[in-house]
């Protein structure tokens, strides 16, 4: 089992592309009638993975995530390049869509029924260059001083959606309503926290304040129905007049999930000094040597209630425009509004080969880590299927000291 | 044909693409999956500091809270009261179980005779006597115990038979049994049995002429039943026969001549863990015994202590109690009752270094007192007429009480506790110093043992080795100001494995007073306290 989950989550990662879900393939829009002339469904099925940040580079994320010691002077130079506040995010997406191309809805041959089922992770921490130091340094340095921790955010959400919607086969404008099954979700604030360590190391400080929350621990896994809630997706495609080219808005995961009322509510607002375990009845012999529950002293309230938590949002604009028979450029902005990933400046420049391989390269800038290179390539040579392999982080494949790797994975059959 | 052969060559070439495209998705699925899985922990060194432990070593650590008591100067005293009487006396006035058959002929001769209903058919008193051996007894009070009656009617006819028991009284009334027949015949009595709960019932048991020892009284009437349907048929020489049963009398009071009793007390008094004494050389000043009897039985007791031998099982050491007061004949008169009232009669005998050995009794740190002595009850006879009296429920206490104001001395005087680890092994890597800060309110210094040992107690490393803390100082009197050492322990990787194994840590802090012979005087202000702290180089796994 434990095996699966590697191979399920390594799958999850490495099939990653974020943009090539956010607003529709470009193929399709500008192949739309050579590839759906007098065919019946289209199915596509897709994975992405991406992980991102403006400190933590590939090398120590890969000793993190498929282990493997982190060296002393990696560590050193992160703690070096910290800013006073950093970022990382990862999002994991699979998903099957499916267009019933002769459904003709409403009595019109070009409003077809799409169905699909998805999976997606999301996640993000933020955190302070001393926050980041004590996990990975230790306090030693700081006997005698009192460090600010905060503020600290951390957020995931893991669910899977079942969605049925309208596609109209002329622009590919989608609209999708989902069911949404909670699968995880974590989420812990910290407003303020410190730690003091008196220079004779006799006692540890810790101030906090903030809330934390987490999804009924007693289900586990995928699929386990945490919460329930609802989605809306939308993809509006508007042709330029001049039909050389689309202007597109996009909203992704407009709703919610209704977290199940053994959602576990904590509040952190306590000053907690520990000077170490009592062991104040070593010599008393009728008392049995016990060490006391750590966590037992940590202070924190906690009540279990049903949470309502909106799902990522994230809301795109994109102009899509020929420049010539084989050129076209695509640029936009991408927002999560509810996770820490900066607004992203998206721009693509793409060359459209009548041999049936279009290819991309982009410029990005913002999200989890800042200025990107990336580069795609769709292909419809194979009859009857698209395929799209692309990255919005080339560099990060080049390199353990790139700060972000991501990939997608597409492919698409026409019946 | 030549149709069908290019649709066949197109056929052929779509299924070469389909098979390579289906080789490059599954080499790329295959490469992404290969390089993706996690094989080994994540690790990480940091520095870490701050304190693991912490806590105070005071008297109350080394002795149960309950056996110390501070004096109006704020000294320690060790307080020990010991019960040193284990006699079970209610067996000098125990009564056994006794059973009292009677065979009642009818008074007649020939017959048939009919006798009508509610008819007395036969009366008659008799003195039964109890089977008690020891003592004489003409009064007990009963707080336990049953009366068992069973009736056998030969006669034919219906019977009531009425045992009344007129010095078995409760609440001024008399015990009364009365058991009721059916007709029977020489060959098929009938029976009849009950019971009497003879809890809170008073036994006068000096018969019907007030004299008799252990006598009781009893009264048989047999009638015919006043609602018998028909008549009797009585023959001559038909019999009723009654059985009487006293089974597991429990006595709560009693009066008469208990007999003259010897008893060998022979009585380990085991303070068990509750002092947890140190081991070594110890000296006190101004110890103070005291032997109390308390004595509320109506009979005299004649007691002698052979001997009282303080053992010290750990160091297999042991001194004899010399005091020629306690060791002599002790002779204790009988407690007085006028009413209700008890007088119990009290004997002191007072033990101090002045006249006795009780220093190097004490200074033997026993765990366990040794007694042996010898009880006489009623070593003078039968001196009170038949009027000794007990209640059972609180009869001859002797006790000890010990008084050891803590004004010592030591030398060696070691101090212990062996630690069993659990072996949990957690997954630590480390390498840094262990530092031990002890801050010692104790007028005397402190020698510091710790050290590593193997399951078997074999020694494996000394974390710390014999290193001295610093006294405390004596300002005034009593004040000490404390004084702070600090101990590093290396610790190392091999330290870290050997407390990851099932091993045991043995802890020893040996106390000496600047001279053995100087007496310190210890208080409630006295204290070690100790704190662990580390600095130290750690790897963090997650697996």
């Amino acid at each position: 089992m434990r095996m699966i989950r590697y191979i399920l989550v390594s799958f999850l990662f490495l099939t990653a592309a974020e943009q090539f879900f956010a607003q529709t393939n470009a193929v399709l829009l500008f192949h739309n009638d050579s590839l759906f002339r007098e065919k019946h469904a289209y199915l596509e099925v897709s994975g992405l993975g991406a992980f991102g940040s403006d400190l933590i580079h590939n090398g120590f994320m890969e000793k993190m995530y498929l282990g493997g010691h982190i060296a002393d002077e990696t560590i050193d130079e992160l703690v070096g390049n910290a800013s006073e506040q950093n970022r990382a995010g990862l999002d994991a997406k699979i998903s099957m869509q499916w267009w019933d191309l002769s459904s003709g809805l409403f009595n019109d041959p070009c409003l077809q029924m799409t169905v699909g089922i998805s999976t997606e992770n999301h996640g993000y921490v933020g955190f302070s260059q001393n926050m980041f130091s004590l996990l990975f340094r230790g306090n030693t340095a700081w006997a005698g001083e009192k460090r600010e921790l905060g503020p600290f955010y951390a957020g995931y959400q893991a669910f899977q959606k079942f969605s049925v919607g309208i596609v109209n086969q002329r622009t590919y404008s989608q609209y999708r309503l989902s069911f949404v099954s909670g699968q995880d979700y974590t989420s812990i604030h910290l407003r303020d926290a410190s730690i003091y360590t008196t220079s004779a190391l006799d006692s540890i400080q810790l101030s906090y304040e903030g809330e934390m929350y987490r999804a009924d621990p007693d289900k586990k896994g995928f699929g386990s129905g945490k919460g329930l809630g609802a989605a809306f997706d939308m993809d509006w495609n508007i042709p330029m007049k001049d039909n050389k080219g689309w202007f597109g808005i996009s909203a992704y995961n407009i709703g919610f999930i209704k977290w199940n009322g053994q959602t576990e509510n904590y509040t952190l607002d306590s000053t907690f000094t520990w000077t170490g375990f009592d062991i104040g009845d070593l010599f008393d012999l009728d008392e049995d040597l016990s060490l006391p529950n750590l966590e037992d002293t940590i202070g924190y309230t906690m009540e279990q209630k049903s949470r309502w938590i909106a799902l990522p949002l994230d809301i795109r604009v994109r102009m899509l425009r020929k420049l010539n028979d084989v050129f076209f450029v695509d640029a936009g902005i991408a927002v999560q509004p509810y996770q820490l990933s900066l607004p992203e400046l998206r721009l693509a420049f793409g060359q459209d080969l009548k041999c049936g391989w279009q290819f991309t390269e982009q410029v990005l800038f913002g999200g989890y880590s800042g200025f990107r290179l990336g580069a795609g390539v769709r292909s419809t040579a194979l009859k009857n299927f698209i395929f799209h392999l692309g990255s919005e982080n080339i560099l990060g494949w080049m390199g353990e000291d790139f700060r972000g790797r991501d990939i997608s994975l597409a492919i698409s059959r026409i019946f | 044909m030549k149709k069908r052969n290019k649709w066949h060559k197109h056929t052929k070439v779509n299924m070469m693409i389909n098979f390579k495209a289906k080789i490059w998705c599954l080499l790329i699925l295959t490469i992404s999956l290969a390089s993706c899985i996690r094989e080994e922990a994540t690790t990480w060194n940091i520095n870490a500091a701050g304190p693991i432990a912490h806590g105070r070593l005071s008297l109350g650590d080394m002795v149960a809270d309950s056996l110390l008591s501070l004096d109006e100067t704020g000294l320690w005293h060790l307080i020990i009261s010991e019960n040193l009487t284990d006699l079970n006396l209610d067996s000098i006035v125990s009564i056994p179980d006794t059973t009292i058959k009677q065979s009642l002929l009818v008074p007649l001769i020939g017959g048939p005779f009919s006798i009508p209903p509610n008819s007395s058919i036969i009366g008659i008193d008799e003195e039964n006597s109890l089977n008690v051996s020891q003592a004489s007894l003409k009064e007990v009070h009963v707080k336990g115990g049953m009366l068992e009656y069973t009736v056998r009617n030969y006669i034919n006819g219906y019977l009531t038979c009425t045992y009344e028991l007129p010095g078995v009284t409760k609440n001024g009334e008399m015990a009364v049994l009365v058991a009721n027949t059916e007709p029977g015949s020489s060959s098929n009595p009938d029976i009849s049995f009950g019971v009497l709960d003879l809890s809170g019932y008073e036994m006068d048991l000096t018969g019907e002429s007030g004299n008799e020892i252990n006598t009781l009284l009893s009264h048989i009437i047999v009638k015919t039943s006043a609602d018998a349907p028909v008549n009797a048929e009585i023959f001559g020489m038909d019999s009723v026969s009654i059985e009487l049963k006293i089974v597991d009398p429990q006595i709560s009071y009693a009066r008469g001549y208990f007999g003259q009793h010897q008893y060998s007390l022979d009585q380990t008094v085991d303070f068990g863990d509750a002092l947890n004494l140190p081991q070594g050389i110890l000296n006190l000043s101004e110890i103070s015994v005291d032997f109390e009897v308390e004595n509320f039985v109506g009979a005299d007791a004649q007691i002698q202590f052979n001997q009282l031998l303080a053992v010290n099982t750990y160091s297999a050491l042991s001194n004899s109690l010399n005091s020629p007061d306690l060791l002599s004949q002790i002779n204790v008169t009988r407690a007085t009752q006028i009413g209700d009232q008890i007088f119990p009669t009290y004997q002191h005998i007072a033990i101090s270094e002045s006249n006795s050995n009780v220093d190097v009794f004490i200074e033997t740190l026993p765990n366990q007192v040794q007694i042996d002595a010898d009880i006489t009850i009623n070593p003078l006879g039968n001196i009170s007429d038949n009027n000794d009296f007990i209640y059972t429920d609180k009869t001859l206490n002797a006790w000890m009480n010990i008084d050891v104001p803590l004004c010592i001395g030591m030398s060696g005087l070691a101090l212990s506790r062996e630690i069993e680890l659990t072996g949990d092994s957690i997954d630590l890597v480390a390498n840094g110093e262990l530092f031990l800060h002890l801050t010692n309110g104790f007028p005397f210094s402190a020698e510091i043992n710790l050290v590593l040992r193997n399951e078997d107690s074999e020694w494996i490393s000394n974390l710390i080795d014999s290193t001295t803390m610093t006294t405390g100082l004596t300002t005034d009197g009593f004040l000490v100001l404390p004084q702070t050492s600090v101990f590093t322990i290396p610790v190392t990787q091999f330290v870290i494995d050997n407390l990851n194994a099932p091993n045991r840590l043995f802890l020893e802090i040996t106390f000496d007073t600047p001279e053995a012979v100087e007496f310190i005087k210890l208080t409630e202000d006295n204290f070690i306290d100790f704190v662990l702290t580390t600095r130290a180089g750690t790897q963090i796994s997650i697996q």
